[in-house]
Parts: C-alpha cells; structure tokens; sequence
C-alpha cells in the first residue's frame, strides 16, 4: 500500500518517517513544501497518480496560534483550503484520509477530559480554520480518521520542550503558567498510532471517524516544564505564573485534556504516560 | 509562644508533632480526639484555660466524604459546630486561629486552578459543612487564617499515597481516575509553611484571611498514582479510568486544582512542586 504523507518535514512527518524505515507493509511518500503544497490541487492529484495513493496522511499545517490572528487568510489557506484540497483527492482515488486536528476546536472552558462528541466552540482564528479543515473533510473525504491532539512535541522541529530545555541553559528562572491544563503528546507516539492504524485498517470499509489522541495524564505546562528540566538536569529555576500575566494575540483553552476511550477501544491501543514519553525523548535528544 | 494543636492524631496534626522539635522557643499542646473534642464547648473552654494558646491550629475535622453523606449530623457537628467552638474561644484568648479547610467548597466546575476570590459554591454534606465552618470563623474569630488545601498526604494516617503504595505491592495493575484533577498536598509542606507563617507574623497583630494552599502544579489522580509507582519503585501498572467507573457516595469536584500564589506572595514562602513533594515523603517512609 503507498501512502503520502504531507507536511513530512514538520514534527510528526519527521516521526513518520523515523518509523516509516522500520516498517515493511506499506511504502511511505513525503512530501513538504516547495516539493508539494497542499493546496495545489494540480500537485496533489499529480503525486497521488504518480505513487498509486491509497492514503493519505496530512500533517501539514498552518499551526502559529498568535500569528494566524493577524493573518487569518494564510491560516485558513493551509488549515481549512488544504484540507478540502486533500479531501477531493482522496475522493477521486476513493483513499483514506488520515488529518491531524488541535483540541483548539474546544474553548477550553469545560472541566472533563474531552469527547469526540462534544461541541466545538473554537476562540480563535486558529481553531476556527482547523475546526473548517475538519467539515470539509466531513462534507468531502469519502473515508477519513480526523485525529485531534494537543500539546505535540518532538526531536523535531520547534516546540516547548526544545524551548524549553534552550532556555533552561541561558537562563536561572523562568516564568512558566501553570492555569492552563492539558496533555503532552509525542510526535512519536501519535506516529506510531498512525502507522499501526494504517497497518490494521480495511481498505474495503467506510471510516467517518473523529478521534482523540494525545498521550496519558494530564498536568500544566508548569509541571510540563518541572519534568524536562528535571530530567535533564538543568538548575534553572521556574516561576508558577497565571495566563493573565502572560497576554497573547490569540486566547488559549484553560483545560485542553482529551478523552482517548474512543481511540484506544476502537484500535486497542495502549498509550504511553506523558511523562514516560517525554522522558523517552529527552534520552534521545540533547 | 504556646501553641494549641487540635486533632493532632490526624495526619497534619502529626506532622505539626513532628516539627515541634525544631521549634523549642513555643510550648505545643497535642490533642487528638480522644483527649478533646473540639464539638464539647466545656472541654474546649477547660483545655484553653489550662493550656492559655497564642495560637490555635485547628487540624480537626470530619474527612470521610462518603460517610457524611450517610451521616451528615456528625460532619456537621465538627466541621461546622467544633469550628465555631474553636472560633469563639479564640476569641476570649485573644488567640489567632489557623483553621485548615478543603478544595471542597469549589464545585469543580471551574477548569482553571481557584484563587481566594472565586465563589465558593459547596456541593455535598461535607462540602457544606467545610464551608459553614470557614463561615462561622470569619464571623466569630477576631483573628484567624483559614487555609484551604488540597488532597492532603502524609507519612501518618490513611490517605492515597499510603493506600497506592499497598495496592501497588499487592497488584499487578491498579484502575485509577483520570477525569479528575487538582493539587497533590504534602502536610508536611503545609504544617512547615504554617510554622513559617506564624514566624512572620507579628505580635498582637490581628490577621483575617483566607488562602489556598496546595503544592505547585496540577495533575489527575491517575498521573498521582503513575508518580507514587515511580518514585516506590513498584512495577504495578496504573490504568486510567473515568469517574464513571467507581461510584462514590459524596459528591467530588471535577477540577479541584488551587492557585497557590497569594499566600506565597503575602508571607514569602516557597511552595515545593507536587513531585519533588512527593519524592520526599516516599523517601522518608
């Protein structure tokens, strides 16, 4: 089976491909930009042919939270425009698509881990453009798995933890908000997930599935930051500070836990604890 | 200074026992609940009488959520009741009254860690009568601070920690509830930072105030359990569950996590990161 993964360059198409050279059963293709934009329909039906796709797996994003509430037209180009782009595609070759979406299509406002089921109410330009990537691949895709994650990190590209762990070299104290909740994911986790999914899925069926992922527990990202400095051994000193000292362009939910029930019976999956896996790639990454 | 100590077999009231050593310049007075209940009005104007306390830390209280849904009475009777006793012979003794109280008179439906200033809003007996009791105080204490903490942890007594550590070299695996969260709180850490306030504070000065206190961070009760394996070193597997899976009695806050910054801000104190915490308690037991 080929599949395409787009966005390969970023966080989770760079696990993909890590894993991708261990695994015999498929054959994976990446692609990024210049190679392939997304929302160059021409393009992605070009490579679709070209490889004989029969899924694909998108990765790529517009994921800059702040900057897209200053330019919601690129946000929604990639997130909502390129989605329904890869939506047709698969369509025209009957694929699967596989997306990955954000817990920002929650507002964050609830206080129990969040369902599949439950309304959307995104805050901000952000969340409202993956939140329409999401219908579009509803109204579109013949089959999809639409997976929603939160607070992913990798070796890979930037995020918290490589943050993180810079300035925990330059500085001694950092102020880090502890009144927002959630779950770390790793890349390399919720690309394994995808690899064993895509091994396991019958290409004969009809998927229209939403699903929660992101790794096991909940914590802040104070306590997010506790363990990656912790861990490796770096004496910088962190602050407990609240969102509302820390003002951003674009709102962020308070409590972004998800619900994986769906996931893990539907895919007997077993998921790592958050910090059993950041601890994993803290070993692998200096 | 002579310090009076209320329900000092409890799991605080312990760790106040064992911190008094350090602290030889006060004269402390344990009394647990056999030797005084802080619901019998003479005893308690006797005890004060003979023992003539600065300060009264009261550690008292009626904890079993499920069984005060059963019995409300007797949750009432302490945590309402014994806290107004305590309250108004403060009072008399021109005593400051350190009064412990609970994340429990937040309803939980809040999502983001409570500050002193959000709305109390108490669901269950023993919620209630928490929160009657903080009421009672502020209305008849000339001098108090009412602390409210969150799920409290020791060396003594029964709690969690102690009880996972059992199920975890019982067990091969463990259910535990992840759809719940809030604050992990060392007694130890809050019988220190009481010592510390009452350090600070200034003779015959009066205080009147109510604070969270909790350890830094936020996490569920599952991510609670997975760190006491950890840190014990028990190879027992912990599994998430919802809520939905253990019915209980008395009614439980979703998100009960505590904003912890007033206190430490008013009074200088540093608050240890619920781990770190942790790790330490384990380490001594």
């Amino acid at each position: 089976m080929n599949v395409l993964v787009t966005g390969s360059r970023g966080q989770l198409g760079s696990e993909l491909r890590e894993l991708a050279a261990r695994t015999g059963l498929m054959k994976l293709f990446f692609y990024d930009l210049p190679e392939l934009d997304i929302t160059d329909r021409d393009g992605v039906n070009r490579v679709c042919s070209e490889h004989d796709i029969a899924a694909i797996v998108n990765c790529a994003a517009y994921t800059a939270v702040d900057t897209a509430e200053e330019e919601p037209e690129a946000a929604f180009r990639v997130n909502r425009d390129g989605s329904s782009v890869l939506a047709g595609a698969a369509k025209e070759r009957n694929a699967l698509l596989v997306h990955v979406s954000t817990d920002y299509v929650f507002d964050g406002k609830s206080f129990l881990p969040y369902r599949e089921s439950d309304p959307v109410s995104p805050l901000g330009v952000y969340g409202r453009s993956k939140w329409e990537g999401e219908e579009c691949i509803r109204r579109i895709a013949p089959s999809y798995m639409i997976l929603r994650t939160s607070w992913l990190y990798s070796s890979y590209g930037n995020n918290f933890v490589k943050t993180m762990m810079r300035l925990g070299r330059e500085r001694e104290q950092l102020n880090v908000v502890f009144d927002q909740v959630g779950t770390p994911t790793f890349a390399a986790d919720l690309a394994a997930a995808v690899i064993s999914i895509l091994d396991r899925y019958d290409s004969g069926r009809v998927y229209a599935e939403t699903y929660h992922y992101s790794n096991e527990g909940v914590c802040s990202w104070y306590d997010f930051a506790k363990v990656i400095m912790k861990t490796k051994g770096l004496k910088c000193t962190l602050q407990p500070v609240e969102t509302s000292e820390y003002p951003t362009k674009a709102e962020r939910p308070h409590y972004s836990v998800l619900h994986k029930g769906k996931i893990k019976q539907h895919w007997a999956l077993d998921i790592p604890h958050w910090q059993e896996s950041l601890e994993r790639m803290l070993g692998q990454y200096c | 200074m002579n310090i009076l100590v209320t329900g000092s077999g409890g799991q605080l009231g312990s760790e106040f026992r064992a911190l008094s050593v350090r602290y030889p310049r006060h004269r402390f007075f344990f009394f647990d609940h056999a030797g005084l209940d802080i619901r019998d009005r003479k005893q308690v104007h006797g005890v004060m009488e003979q023992c003539r306390p600065a300060v009264v830390l009261n550690c008292a209280a009626f904890t079993s959520v499920d069984n005060a849904e059963a019995g409300p009475e007797k949750a009432y009777e302490v945590n309402r009741d014994g806290a107004a006793v305590l309250a108004e012979n403060a009072k008399k003794h021109g005593a400051l009254l350190v009064h412990i109280s609970s994340y429990y008179v937040f309803d939980g439906y809040a999502g983001v860690p409570y500050k002193e200033t959000d709305e109390t809003s108490p669901v269950g007996v023993y919620a209630l009568s928490k929160f009657q009791g903080e009421e009672l105080i502020r209305n008849s204490a000339s001098s108090f601070l009412i602390i409210r903490t969150g799920w409290l942890y020791s060396a003594f007594g029964v709690n969690f920690v102690k009880t996972m550590l059992r199920l975890g070299r019982e067990r091969e695996s463990v259910k535990v509830v992840f759809d719940r969260v809030g604050s992990p709180a060392y007694a130890g850490d809050l019988a220190q930072a009481v010592m510390n306030i009452l350090e600070k504070q200034e003779p015959g000065k009066t205080c009147a105030a109510t604070y969270h206190l909790a350890n830094e961070g936020v996490c569920s009760w599952y991510d609670f359990a997975v760190a006491i394996m950890r840190f014990a070193k028990l190879p027992c597997r912990v599994l998430p569950v919802d809520s939905s899976e253990f019915p209980v009695a008395g009614p439980r806050p979703c998100c009960s996590a505590l904003n912890s910054r007033a206190i430490a801000k008013d009074y200088g104190l540093d608050v240890p990161w619920w781990q770190e915490s942790l790790e330490k308690m384990l380490e001594s037991c």
